[in-house]
């Protein structure tokens, strides 16, 4: 059964123009044969089979993206209940679980997909212009531009034919071309400063957390 | 392995860019099932079905070749697994 090339137009439209993506892939994980009569011998236990068995993920889950042509956006893993296996070492405090599975997130390399901050935080039309941005953003646009529409800023500033990914500054923030039609740039990602207030060690470690918290979230599901 | 995918190219249309794909679809070892074309004013587009024999020529690296292709000519080449489409469009 041939799929006729006007499916084919829509799917790489909707992927390629619409951002249809998979959200997010979970591997779920049994974690009782972890059991333990001694709470860190516990979380060391957790902690290995969640390394152990999400070794590939990520890389797993960016060549699946690449193969079907679709971006999967999140990678997840999500564990049994603590408690039922905790019930082997009888501890009060289960937090060096927790301790154990945040000490994972954060020794995790980096995925190798790109950080979608790269990409802009936000994304507009190329029809804006440069007046309404500087009105949002209270970024400072020349007088003489302000009438300027983001399109006519990448044409006239970029020195070569703009292509996907093609950053322009504009004052503090920096335009990414994400989306292009005929040879002009029709969807403009903004990517904004980062907040100064947040040294890096602490956004890592609040990734973590928020990591964790997810992880928690998906436990009490369960 | 036997894959079947979807190519599609996209661009301007110029001299040698059906020769510049099937070249290099049959470097690596990729079958054609079905081929359309196009043009619709001035711009190129072809889809392909094609077969990939995953032993001889992995998916990742038919589409780094056909990548290398796509930024020679100034094309938009993809190349995806038929099995996509196929759940978006059929029931």
């Amino acid at each position: 059964m041939w799929i006729e090339p006007e499916e084919i137009a829509e799917t790489l439209e909707m992927i390629g123009r619409q951002h249809l993506d998979v959200r997010t892939i979970t591997l779920g994980l049994s974690i009782r044969s972890c059991a333990c009569d001694d709470i860190a011998g516990l979380a060391q236990r957790v902690y290995d089979r969640v390394a152990t068995a999400s070794a590939r993920l990520v890389p797993v889950a960016d060549a699946i993206a690449r193969e079907y042509g679709i971006p999967i956006v999140n990678k997840r893993i999500a564990v049994s209940p603590v408690a039922e296996v905790a019930a082997s070492c009888g501890a009060r405090d289960l937090s060096p679980v927790a301790e154990a599975l945040d000490r994972f997130f954060v020794d995790m390399a980096p995925s190798s997909a790109p950080d979608p901050h790269l990409l802009g935080d936000f994304m507009v039309s190329g029809e804006h212009t440069l007046a309404e941005l500087a009105e949002i953003y209270g970024v400072k646009v020349d007088e003489n531009e302000k009438a300027l529409t983001l399109s006519d800023y990448f044409d006239i500033h970029l020195h070569q034919a703009p292509k996907e990914g093609a950053e322009l500054a504009l004052d503090s923030i920096v335009l990414v071309a994400r989306s292009l039609g005929g040879g002009r740039v029709n969807v403009v990602g903004l990517r904004l400063p980062e907040d100064e207030d947040e040294a890096p060690p602490l956004t890592r470690r609040q990734r973590a957390r928020r990591k964790l918290a997810d992880i928690w979230s998906q436990v009490a599901g369960v | 392995m036997q894959t079947r995918a979807i190519l599609s190219v996209l661009g301007e249309d110029r001299v040698g860019i059906v020769a510049a794909v099937s070249q290099t679809l049959s470097a690596n070892a990729v079958n054609i099932e079905d081929i359309r074309q196009t043009i619709i004013s001035g711009v190129f587009s072809m889809t392909m079905l094609v077969t990939i024999d995953e032993e001889q020529a992995p998916f990742e690296q038919v589409q780094a070749a056909l990548d290398q292709v796509a930024e020679k000519l100034s094309v938009q080449i993809t190349l995806q697994r038929e099995d996509v489409f196929r759940a978006m469009h059929r029931v």
